[in-house]
């Protein structure tokens, strides 16, 4: 943040739909540890897409494919003409896409020494999938959950816990497609945690 | 004792000034409304119009 004034806001998106209500009270700020652990691009949100267009493998999501379909960062508003049909919202203005067996790798840093677990919000596509995309959360490599969203709703999912040590760490969303064909998910707002 | 309320597509904005240049956590106490919810509400947290959060509260100790 830079110094000066600054707006906060909270604003209710009611993804289930209908009469929902959540109270709020005893905001604060603080100042965040120096060891904090920041997520490259944890929203997918760097690469700017206007409204009503999408990119395979745009330059700072860290995707990369090792098929001809690429992930995707894709501007939400578009679902509707893409006949994705997906009327749920998870953060910001684009989520990232996996489909078939492609990837996104993301650096993690300035993590202390502990344990973790990483949260992101999951969707199947709500059309054109033949049994649906799981996809597997990895650290350095290493396998820490495998993920099968289970319905075209934005959901959290969450690993179990896994240990870092200090530095710097690539986290990867490689795309399985199990279920072989066309299949596709989106993911959102990924949150490193330290585990109680 | 009052706190605030979030609705549907509802929102609130407030103005913080004094900020010092840096890297900081905004945290705050949410509960979901006890009964009446369909699913639950969950909202953004925005920092100058930029979200920052998205949350989705897990329990209602709270009377509607």
């Amino acid at each position: 943040m830079t110094a000066g004034a600054h707006t906060v806001s909270f604003v209710g998106l009611d993804t289930a739909g209908g009469d929902n209500t959540a109270f709020l009270d005893a905001i604060s700020l603080a100042i965040a540890p120096s060891g904090a652990p920041t997520i490259a691009d944890a929203g997918f949100e760097v690469s700017g897409l206007s409204a009503g267009t999408y990119q395979y493998a745009p330059a700072g999501s860290g995707g990369r494919s090792s098929r001809a379909r690429a992930p995707t960062i894709r501007d939400q508003r578009q679902r509707q003409r893409l006949h994705l049909c997906q009327s749920q919202r998870a953060g910001g203005s684009q989520v990232a896409l996996l489909q078939a067996n492609s990837a996104i790798a993301q650096q993690i840093t300035g993590t202390v020494s502990g344990t973790y677990t990483i949260s992101l919000y999951a969707a199947q596509r709500a059309v054109y999938n033949n049994g649906g995309e799981n996809f597997e959360v990895l650290i350095d490599g290493v396998v820490v959950a495998t993920i099968n969203p289970s319905t075209t709703t934005y959901l959290q999912y969450t690993t179990s816990s896994f240990s870092l040590s200090a530095g710097t760490h690539t986290l990867t969303l490689q795309g399985l497609d199990t279920a072989g064909g066309d299949n596709t998910a989106f993911l959102d707002d990924i949150i490193l945690s330290a585990a109680p | 004792m009052q706190v605030g309320v979030l609705q549907g597509n509802s929102a609130m904005s407030q103005v913080v000034n004094g900020w010092e240049a840096g890297t900081y956590i905004l945290t705050l106490d949410a509960a979901q409304r006890a009964n009446g919810n369909h699913g639950g509400e969950d909202f953004a947290v925005e920092i100058d119009g930029t979200i920052v959060g998205h949350v989705q509260a897990l329990a209602a100790p709270t009377a509607r």
